[in-house]
């Protein structure tokens, strides 16, 4: 989760209070998700998307006592100490986002390990062609822009979020393609991380423009967004095990086989 | 208002679309689905597909035509065996939803041969969106690239499988 610091001089405003509850309470959020996940043994599906809960809530731990400290000036830590482990966390996010992306694409496959590692460097090929191409869009765009003859250090940041639309957009399409119906879990990790993505690009982009260059409304904004993906996950690993236990019925798998039997004679 | 903004509310919006299409093609039109799904079975002339990709059928071809004329009806005969191909991955898609209803089921037996169909299926598919790759490296290339043979087996392994179930399940 990216997060950004208010200026010093920001009052202990209503904003400031709502700043920091758009902050917790997504990551409070993970918690039952985790938990949840660990009770119907999910972690054991998902065990990259259980890790990286687990390391938005430590990262969250870590950088909230910081954060307190930092912006009460005490010298407890060196001052900078706070803008490299915010740096390492954001690094580390990136990273798992691909991370449980890849192993979302995977999920079809999960228990052929022939085909699991076929799709995993299709995958590898593709996201790397993304991120050049998001890089490189980026670039054109801010260096063609007026008062922007240099790219801003975090068009990278932006560039990957970029390409995370377009891996989650790719995970969706194999799905369809080999016509497999995401587990409710998958598509809700699929859903939420897509809710991420899609907004980070858009506040950067936001708060790169002059007008709204001082005001915390776009920090609120990606907090919200985290917010709303993190319920989306709460919900489906709570859904999770009621939707699939409808399923499959002797009468359907009936009806269906019948049909699936034609195929051998046509 | 910067370009870059508006360039990147674009990008998120349509991103934004998508993800709302998945939400509706997931629960809306769910019930649709699958008995659409159950009617896109396509008649498959094994015998033919084979035909096409057959080497020596393309080597009888190569000693008997002209170069260029043999680019030209390789070209032909690559044309049909693609559409061969999506047939064949469309059906191996309803394969792989049975293979799903299946291994939902409550009977261990139903539920493991549904597991074992949904990977003949999805390999299927895999070989399928291969084979549709080579097919088009091969409609360049006609004289270097020649159509794969193996993908009509593996159809032949997968439908009878799920023949096999069906059996299963009325049994």
């Amino acid at each position: 989760m990216i997060h950004f610091s208010y200026g010093s001089t920001q009052d202990m405003s209503s904003l400031f209070y709502v700043y920091y509850y758009l902050w917790a309470a997504p990551h409070l959020l993970l918690v039952p998700v985790a938990l949840l996940m660990f009770r119907k043994s999910l972690h054991k599906t998902f065990p990259i998307f259980f890790s990286y809960l687990i390391f938005e809530i430590l990262q969250f731990c870590v950088l909230l006592p910081m954060h307190v400290v930092y912006m009460m000036h005490l010298n407890i830590f060196p001052l900078r100490m706070y803008p490299t482990v915010d740096l390492v966390g954001r690094t580390g996010s990136i990273i798992l986002h691909f991370a449980v992306l890849q192993e979302l694409f995977e999920s079809p496959v999960a228990h052929n390990s022939e085909l699991r590692r076929t799709s995993a460097r299709m995958l590898k090929w593709v996201t790397g062609i993304l991120v050049v191409v998001s890089l490189l869009f980026l670039g054109s765009l801010y260096y063609g822009t007026i008062g922007h003859r240099m790219v801003p250090a975090y068009a990278t940041l932006e560039a990957l979020n970029i390409a995370q639309c377009g891996v989650l957009v790719l995970v969706f399409l194999w799905h369809r393609y080999l016509g497999v119906t995401m587990s409710p879990l998958a598509f809700g990790i699929g859903l939420g991380m897509g809710v991420t993505a899609c907004s980070e690009p858009l506040i950067h982009a936001w708060k790169d423009s002059l007008a709204t260059r001082n005001s915390g409304l776009p920090d609120d904004f990606v907090f919200a967004a985290f917010h709303v993906a993190a319920l989306i996950w709460l919900y489906f690993a709570y859904a999770q095990k009621e939707i699939t236990s409808n399923s499959g019925s002797t009468l359907q798998v009936r009806e269906w086989a019948a049909d699936a039997g034609r195929v051998a004679h046509l | 208002m910067n370009p870059t903004v508006i360039t990147l509310s674009v990008v998120a919006l349509l991103f934004s679309a998508f993800l709302v299409s998945q939400i509706w093609t997931r629960y809306a039109r769910r019930g649709d689905l699958v008995s659409a799904q159950r009617g896109q079975l396509v008649p498959v002339d094994l015998e033919a597909f084979e035909n096409l990709t057959e080497p020596s059928e393309e080597e009888f071809l190569r000693t008997n035509l002209l170069p260029a004329e043999f680019r030209r009806v390789q070209r032909l005969r690559i044309r049909a065996a693609k559409l061969y191909i999506a047939a064949l991955s469309q059906n191996a898609g309803v394969l792989v939803a049975v293979g799903q209803a299946a291994r939902l089921n409550a009977e261990p037996e139903i539920a493991a041969v549904g597991q074992e169909l949904i990977q003949r299926a999805l390999r299927l598919k895999f070989f399928c969106l291969f084979s549709l790759l080579r097919m088009e490296a091969a409609l360049v290339f006609p004289v270097l690239i020649s159509p794969s043979q193996k993908l009509a087996h593996q159809y032949t392994v997968v439908s009878y499988m799920a023949a096999n179930l069906s059996g299963r399940a009325t049994a």
